[in-house]
Formats: C-alpha cells, structure tokens, sequence
C-alpha cells in the first residue's frame, strides 16, 4: 500500500487536518452578491418528528417552541409553523413507510408501485428551473447521512437517500463527504497554474468539453431511442459543469476557509455541513439546496447523546433516546439558523432574512408512521412568507397545498408537473402562507 | 434431507402476508400471480423486466478500479463520489445509476487527479500505516480515543512492523499534533524506527515530520509513544497527542506508472506518438475499436490543445482527462452498430458485460483481444473465456461487488453495537468479520466445492481476533485460516458472523431483522413492506418481564402485522444463539427454537441448514447472482432459463458464473427500444 484514499482526499489540500472542525471556519466580512427572491433551503429531518416535542403552540407574532426544541427560540419570531399536514401521497402509495415519506414529502407524487425508479420533480427543482438563477451551482444537495440499509421491503435506496429530484428517474442523490462539497464550491484553481498557462489552461479546458459534448452527440446518435433518453441526463450535468466553469469564480471577498477533513465523525460533519450551506450561500455558489441531516429510515446511533439505539429502531421503542436524538436535531438546526442570521447579506439584511428554510420531518409521529400529521416549520426569507411568529393548523390540508403556497410565494404558477397542480394531490394553495 | 419447507415459506411472505394464497402446482407462478395482484410488489422484481435503458454508468467500485487498470494509479477517487443507489440489494442496477451535475463535475475533477497521478514520479517503495491499521498494537484502547481518523495517545504508544524491500536511505514520516490546555506542557514525542528514537516536542498543528534513516531490507519495529502526558482535571490542565499515521517510504524515486502503461514512446517532443498513446488509450478505456471519425476528431483535440499553447505532454494529459470525461467510458452501451450474431451480443460488448460482472473492472488487453479475433462469438469461445477469467486475481472482485452485498457486508462497516454491552467487539473484530464472509465466498471460487455446500461446509475460516471474539479456538498463525470443520461445529453461510452482526440493533440481537434476512437472501423470498398507515407498536422492553418470544408475539398481534411476522419472528428465533455480536450464547435453556412454516423447529445455523431444501438454496444463489450480472433485479423465470446448470446440488460457482453469460438475459442480443 502506497497511497490511501485519504492521502488523496489530503492530496489536494496540504493544510488540512482531521480535527477539530469549526476552527477552518473563520468568520468572514465578506457579503453576498445576489438580490431579487430569496434563497431556498430544504432541511430534511428522517424518521417522523413528534409534534409534541417540536412543533410550536401559540402564533400572532408569539410562538413558544416546547421545551426538546427550545433551542430554536431565539428564531420564534423568524418562523411559521405548520401541523397537520396530511401527506396523501406517502398513505396511497405501496412502499414502506419511510421510502414513502421521504421521497413524497417535497414531490407530492403517488407511487403507483416501486419499479423502476418512480417519483417526480421536487419542489426545490421546480424553484431552480423556473427561476433559473445565474449562480455557479443552479442548486446543490448535501447530505451527512452515509449509506446504510435502505432497500427495504422492495424500495429502490434513493427513496430513502433523496430529498430532491429533477423529476421521475432522476434523484439528485446528495453529496455525503463535506471535502468533496469544499473542493467543489471553492477550489477554483485552474490545475494549479497561474499566470500566462492558467490562461492557457482556461481556454484547453473548455477545448475538452467542447470534445466531450462532441463525443457524447457522436454515441447518441448510435443509442437505441431508450438509451437516446437516458443520455439527456449526461447532457444536462455537462452543460452544468461548463456554466460553473465559465462563470465567475468565487469573488474574492468570499472568506474561504481551509478545507474540512473528508472523514469527519457524524457528531461535528453536521454543522460543518452547516458552514459549507452557509458559505454556498454567502458566496452565492448557489442559491437553491436540500440538506439531509441523515437519510430517511435512518439507523444512525447517537453515543454521543447518551443515545446508543439504532435512530429508526429507537423511533419504535425508546421514547428516552428519541428524545434525546430530537432534541439534538432541534439545537442543530438552530445551529444553521444562528449562522445564517449572524452573516450579512450583500443586498443588506442578513442571510436568514433572504434565505427560506424549510424544515421538513419525513413524517409525523415516527412510531406509527403517522403520514396525516406532518408538522413542518419554516424560518427566514420573511419577503415571500409569513415567517413572523405564526402557527398554521392546517387540519389535514394535503401536504401538497403548501409547495403550491411555497411556490406562487417565489412568483411560480401552478403550470407545471402533470399540468395543474403540485404533485397529485393538491387541492390549492395553503392560506396563511404567503 | 429434509426437503420443500422453505417453499412453503417463500409463498406466505411473498403474497404481501395477507394470506391471499391461491396454491398452484408452481410455486413461483403463484408469487407473480399474487404480487401482481396484491399491488405490494413492484412487479419488475418478480418479473426482471429488462430494463428500459442499455446504457449502464460505472458504479463507484468499477469506476475506482476501472482508472487503476488503465492509468496505473491507486487512488480511489470514486470514494468521493455521492453513493449508489442499490436495487433489489446491489448497487450496479443500470436503471438507478445516473448522472447528476454534482457527479459531472466530481468525474471532471477525477480525471484530473488519476492523469496527474499517473505521471507523478513517487518513491519506489512507500507504506503507509493509517491509525487504524490492522498492524498497529496499541497500549490503549485505539477505538475508545478514536476521533474522525485520528487517535488520542493519551500518555499510550503504539507499535507495528514494517517490511521494505530494499536497503537504501527511507524517510520515516509521523503525522501528528500535539493539544495543549491550561498551562500544561508541550507534548513530547518518541518516534522510534529499527532501534533508532526521534525525540522532538509535538507540533501545535497536525504535521508530517520526517526522519531520514538508513534500513536494510526487512522487518523493522516502529513506534510512536507520547512521553509527558498529563491529565489534570481539577485544574484543568493537561495535554495530549493526537496520532495520524506512519509513513516508510524510500528516497529513491520511480516513474509514474503512466511510463510502463501507456507510454510506448516519448510523447515529449512527437505529435505522432502522442497520436498513438492517445489512440490506444481510447481503445482501452472506450473498450471497443475506434471508428474513423473518432480516430479524427481525437486528432484534432490534440492539434487545438497544441495550437492554443500546451505542450505536447501537456496535450497528451489533457486528451486523457477527456476520454475519461467522455459517456462513452463513464457508460456500457449498445449501439445501432453493433455487430451482434444471431445469439450472442456483439463481442466488444459481450467483453465489457463480462469484465465489468467477474472483475468489476475495464476489460484488459487479453480479454479485448477475444473479443477482437472472435473468441467472444461462439458460446463455446465465451465458455473458455470465462474459464480463465474466474481464474484471475481480479476475479476476487466478486467478493467486494457481489459478496460484500449479498452477505451484508456493506451495512456491517454502519453497524455500531453498544461498547458497553459488547466490550469485546471492535474495529478489528469488524474488519475479521468482513474477512471471514470474503474468504468464505471466494473459497468456492478458489475450491470448486458444489454451492449447495455452503450451508454445510466442512471448512470455515478463522484468525486470531474473530476466534477470541467468537469464543472459538485460535489459529496457531497470524492471520486467517481455514480450518476443517464438521457437524455440531460454528460453520455455514448462515453462521458467518457479519450478517447476524449487522442485523442486530445495537443492544440485542433481532429476530426481526435476521428473519427478514434469511428470508431475503438466503430464500429469496423477500418482505413485503408493511402496509401504508399500519401503526407499528414498540416491542416492550426486557423489564416488561415478558420472553423475547412473548414480546414478539405481542408485537404482532394486530391481525394485519401477524400475517408476515408470524414467519419472520419465528425464523428469526431460530438465530437466538447468537448474540448480538455473532457470538454463539452457551445457554441450554434459550429460547432459540426457530420454525420454517410447516417444518421442523430448528435451533441455530446447523440445524436451519440441514432442512434448508438444496436445490431451492442454489436457486436462490443463481438469482442474486444474475441479478448482479445484469444489472437490474431479476424474476425467478430468468433464473430457470439458466442454461445447462444441471443437477443444482453439484452447481459450482464457476458452473453458475459460466452458465449466467450463457443466459438469455446475459448475452442475448434483444432489440434495442
């Protein structure tokens, strides 16, 4: 053994070192550069959330958060809760409860079986393709989850592994490893040259995609008409990578820090994520994204909570753990929130403010795979939505009802997917949201 | 022998466990039948549906080895990469393996890397060993003060043995950083290497410092230990090393493996070798012949790189990161062109459908040349092909693609079973019982023995860590051995001891999960999930006084559980012995009587097996493995169109991985869609 695939995760990054994580994140003065609607975050939290530990009682302007999330008080007046939610498409659709919940929560799709790869564009797809935003990324999606069980009872794994799709047969499978995600968002260095052969080089590199798109035309047009399809998709990505080849390269005012490890433990990977979304955003890399704090059905054990059970077994059998793992996930997304509201945003304000986080359970109560009470909650991006202290109950609104309220809030109509409505089963917009 | 039990079973889980059972003469028609109706099965996994596209990208495992085949280097980029969707248990199914920008721009990013690397000049000799390198003895314990890659020393050393080939001048590099509060300390450290001590005062921040020493060729002891440590917690002082890794590698450098693999000439100065590197290369990675028109336009990406300022190096690089940019590396494909026969797909596609299934890599010059002088057009030409291929080292992929999923491996590596309640289990254990299921699997490979044998073997294999873990005696080698083994001994493929790990929770072992296992894949007869808005109650806690067993039956008392979980929990029972951690519970009186519906009460892996119907068990095994072979699930109908396997009890793996390409769904040439 020679080389490690550590020594290449390192390889590219001489100063970087396993621990501990915040300290690359130096705080940076550095502001965004980007204006008109607000950002779009969708925080996916797996196996079910119990509404008695986070959903807020009270609303006008004064929400109180129970006490398992009470971390997320300092932001009461940022947010808008909603309960009751009724997922209609997780209840009519054949696979196991989790796959269900996690691949219908942001598509509203019915699977009318499990072959293939079925579910359909997202919400935070749908926000990227019509507002199509000029950024380097159109969007991103990170995961701390790793791998685990997940084909269960027939369900293909990016029904658990997946919170955003460009649409059925597509899952925008998340990025699991933050040095990837780092390498992506801010190694901008052209091969390492400088000068006169980064010049060069700039010019070779878009030479090679140019051949690669010639190369790529060249076998589709020898594809069976299937395979002709499938290829759209290689397409697509590669036009992707060119936009973020030619578009400007992170502004200098970004405060790039050095590099986290690739092999951060679980425990601190989750608010480095939080740094990384932070700074994608900061330094307008891209202005849409999905974060999975784990994958949905996830079997995480939590030592570090006092937490040592098996999250998804524990969601059927050990109210003590769970809660204890809940709570944790609540002070975690007030991490996230904390940072989002102490950076300021170029087009003034701060980035929570022009930033939407929507916080959304795979399902209600995990224990009973409750799909009829789906609480989520929304915080920043208060231009577009009524994240002022307020409370919806929603008394068993489709779930769908809120992407349509989310999506004419950025300005969207409800002309897309199967031509009327989001998803299958959405009977109008959610009142109260925008 | 007792026979057809698990038939029996196969039907009551697989009808979505709602007792809509309509008994016909075939069993497996009556599984379509039902799951089509009950709506609970997609039907794609009862029928195998040949999947709607050809077009196959590399999973990460055949991306990684697919750039060390052809470039040399041993990096593994693809580890990066977001993970692979699994199918129906394996993360090869064509239709789920797509590309995303985020992947695009990561396959990019690689090609960079591997082409660097190839032509990067490195030491002759290096060996790195990791913190948690099997090698290393440590006097603490390495897996309590393990934090990210890193180990805490704590005041501890730790100590390994190198092997170099050469005498010459090495460095000897330990990564490391030293932490420091209220006041305590600068850590000190001793590096030691054959005899020779480093002392030096830690760095403040993680570092490599280096060591030049003189070997000879041989064994030689390494060491690092911490020699001030202090812990203070009152006063809140106290300093401590955190470990990295170990490094020996000699100061005499060598080429990059770019020199012996692709440069045929010296590329340095002459478009025309350059051409020829290129065109090979092409033909390798791409896997087929070029076309003229390819031949062209690679042609003209060398004469643009040139004329905008490369070099001719420079070129040859920047066209390599092209083609492994290109569709037609990261994808298999079929193309209108192709040259099928009558039976058998063309012989350049046929090469890399068997290159990618027996060694989950590129196909190599040898197997191309079969392909080219038509060794691949005759299926007695694919017989001896295949033949020599399980015979090569790179057939041992079979265990990291098709063994790691098939035996549970993948999830073991996320299993995390409590330190409280099974002291004794580690990351060694861990990595004994990946190995255990490996050798295992490829033991039949290596040894021809008939597959049915696997669950009555009369081998197993051991070595010193999984032996004391498992309470079994311990080689007298270092490491794993097979021993003989008989009846009434721990042996069999449901007694390896990574799946009964990696299907307990954390604290206990599970009936649940294990029965749902064995039912999956070692029957073949998979669990419906349950029904949409079923209320899953807990299972009550050992202090409700109740057996496990009554636990279990309260669990599933709600009718509609009961249906699938009577089968499961009592199968699952039947694994009792084994704790959660594999080892096997010396206890007469537990309750570990498992049942197949309809057959005997068995207790423990031996006793399952001996009424585990043989032919059933291989049938099963051929239908994990063509579905691996494919790419995509398969339905029990394929698995019998299995050509020439003959008497299935005496079906080797060779046999079965030599009559899969033979099968229809393998080789034949089906119309493009």
């Amino acid at each position: 053994m020679t080389t490690t695939r550590r020594q290449f995760l390192r390889g590219a990054l001489a100063t970087t070192v396993a621990l501990p994580m915040l300290e690359y994140f130096t705080a940076g003065n550095a502001i965004a550069q980007a204006g008109g609607k607000p950002r779009l975050l969708v925080y996916f939290l797996p196996n079910g959330r119990n509404p008695n530990w986070w959903a807020p009682s009270g609303g006008n302007g004064n929400l109180t958060f129970p006490a398992q999330a009470s971390a997320l008080q300092p932001f009461a007046n940022r947010a808008l809760s909603i309960v009751n939610m009724d997922n209609v498409a997780a209840r009519n659709s054949p696979g196991a409860a989790h796959a269900m919940g996690t691949s219908t929560v942001m598509s509203g799709v019915r699977f009318p079986d499990l072959g293939g790869l079925k579910c359909g564009i997202t919400l935070d797809q749908i926000v990227a393709q019509e507002l199509n935003p000029s950024t380097r990324f159109r969007s991103l999606q990170f995961s701390a989850g790793e791998p685990a069980t997940c084909d269960v009872g027939g369900s293909p794994c990016p029904y658990t592994q997946c919170i955003s799709w460009a649409g059925a047969g597509q899952p925008l499978i998340p990025t699991i490893n933050p040095e990837a995600v780092f390498n992506q968002l801010f190694d901008t260095s052209v091969d390492g040259l400088t000068g006169a052969s980064a010049d060069i080089r700039k010019v070779s590199r878009r030479s090679i995609l140019d051949f690669v798109r010639d190369d790529a035309s060249d076998l589709q047009s020898k594809l069976g008409n299937a395979d002709k399809a499938k290829l759209d998709e290689y397409f697509t990505s590669l036009r992707e990578v060119e936009r973020s080849l030619t578009a400007d390269p992170v502004a200098a005012s970004c405060p790039i820090p050095a590099a986290p490890a690739g092999n951060i433990g679980y425990r601190d990977r989750v608010p480095t994520f939080h740094e990384l979304i932070k700074l994608a955003f900061q330094c307008d890399q891209t202005r849409i994204a999905s974060f999975m704090i784990e994958f949905g059905l996830s079997q995480r054990t939590h030592d570090f909570l006092g937490a040592p059970g098996q999250h998804h077994a524990i969601s059927h059998g050990d109210p003590g753990q769970l809660e204890r793992v809940e709570r944790w996930h609540s002070e975690q997304i007030a991490h996230l929130l904390g940072l989002l509201q102490d950076t300021p945003d170029a087009g003034g304000g701060t980035l929570l403010d022009n930033t939407l986080v929507l916080v959304m359970p795979s399902m209600g109560i995990g224990s009973v795979h409750d799909h009829e009470r789906v609480c989520p909650v929304l915080f920043g991006g208060q231009s577009i939505v009524n994240t002022t202290g307020q409370r919806i109950d929603a008394s068993g609104t489709p779930l769908n009802n809120l992407h349509v309220a989310l999506l004419r809030a950025f300005g969207i109509d409800g002309s897309f997917g199967n031509g009327t409505a989001f998803g299958d089963y959405a009977t109008g917009a959610l009142a109260g949201v925008a | 022998m007792a026979k057809k039990y698990y038939t029996a079973l196969a039907l009551v889980l697989s009808v979505g466990c709602e007792g809509q059972l309509s008994l016909s003469d075939d069993a497996a028609d009556t599984i379509a039948t039902a799951n089509k109706q009950s709506n609970n099965q997609p039907d794609v996994y009862v029928e195998g549906a040949v999947p709607r596209a050809s077009l196959h990208r590399l999973n990460r495992l055949e991306y990684n080895n697919s750039v060390r085949d052809l470039l040399g280097t041993e990096l593994r980029p693809a580890d990066m990469f977001p993970p692979d969707a699994a199918v129906g248990g394996f993360d090869n199914a064509s239709d789920a393996l797509g590309i995303t920008p985020s992947l695009m721009d990561m396959y990019v990013a690689a090609a960079t890397e591997v082409v660097e690397d190839a032509f990067t000049e490195r030491p002759a000799f290096a060996d790195r060993l990791e913190e948690n390198d099997s090698r290393w003895t440590y006097n603490i314990n390495r897996d309590a003060n393990r934090i990210g890659g890193i180990v805490r020393l704590r005041g501890g050393r730790t100590v390994a043995s190198v092997n170099v080939p050469e005498a010459g001048t090495y460095n000897f590099i330990v990564r490391i950083q030293g932490y420091v509060n209220g006041g305590a300390a600068t850590p000190s450290v001793r590096a030691q290497i054959a005899g020779q001590n480093f002392d030096f005062n830690a760095p403040l921040q993680m570092e490599n410092r280096r060591f030049e020493v003189e070997l000879s060729p041989g064994n030689h002891e390494i060491a690092v230990q911490a020699t001030n440590f202090e812990e203070d917690a009152p006063a809140n002082r106290g300093n401590d090393l955190m470990f990295d890794f170990a490094h020996v590698e000699t100061t005499r450098r060598v080429e990059g493996p770019a020199r012996r693999l692709l440069l045929s000439c010296d590329p340095t100065n002459d478009s025309a070798c350059t051409s020829t590197i290129v065109q090979t290369f092409a033909q390798r990675a791409w896997r087929r012949p070029l076309t003229v028109d390819e031949t062209s336009k690679l042609e003209s990406l060398l004469v643009t790189l040139r004329q905008g300022g490369e070099s001719q190096l420079d070129a040859l690089k920047l066209a390599l990161r092209a083609m492994l940019s290109s569709p037609k590396f990261l994808y298999r494909y079929r193309t209108v062109a192709d040259t099928n026969s009558p039976e058998l797909l063309d012989p350049y596609v046929l090469a890399s459908r068997l290159s990618y299934f027996i060694w989950s890599t590129t196909p190599d010059d040898k197997l191309l040349d079969a392909a080219a002088n038509g060794s691949l057009s005759t299926p007695e030409g694919v017989r001896q092909t295949v033949a020599w291929m399980v015979l090569d080292p790179k057939a041992d992929a079979l265990a990291d693609g098709f063994a790691e999923q098939w035996l549970d491996l993948r999830h073991l590596e996320q299993a995390a079973p409590s330190p409280e309640t099974y002291p004794s289990f580690n990351e060694s254990v861990r990595q004994s019982m990946t190995q255990e299921s490996k050798l295992f699997f490829l033991d039949y490979l290596q040894n021809n023995a008939p597959i049915a044998s696997m669950l009555e073997p009369d081998f197993a294999y051991r070595d010193a860590n999984l032996a004391n873990h498992l309470g079994l005696p311990a080689p007298g080698n270092d490491g794993f051995e097979r021993v003989g083994v008989g009846p009434g001994d721990r042996r069999g493929v449901l007694a390896l001891s990574a799946w009964l790990t990696s299907r307990s929770e954390a604290v206990h072992s599970s009936p649940i999960r294990r029965g749902a296992w064995v039912a999956d894949n070692m029957l073949c007869a998979p669990v419906p999930p349950p029904p949409p808005g079923l209320e899953i109650g807990e299972l009550a806690s050992e202090e409700s006084g109740m057996t496990l067993r009554e636990r279990l039956e309260q669990h599933r008392s709600e009718p509609a559980c009961a249906t699938c979980h009577a089968s499961l929990d009592v199968l699952g029972m039947g694994f009792e012995v084994y704790d959660g951690v594999a080892r096997e519970i010396d206890d007469p009186t537990l309750d570990s009587d498992g049942e197949i519906p309809n057959g005997p009460v068995f207790r423990g892996a031996d006793d399952m097996a001996a009424n585990v119907d043989r032919e059933e068990f291989v049938t099963c095994v051929s239908q994990k493995m063509l579905a691996y072979a494919v790419g995509r699930p398969v339905g029990k109908d394929e698995v019998r169109q299995i050509p020439g396997l003959g008497n299935l009890e005496a079906v080797t793996l060779s046999d079965l991985i030599s009559a899969i390409v033979l099968s229809p769904a393998f080789s034949q040439p089906v119309p493009l869609k």
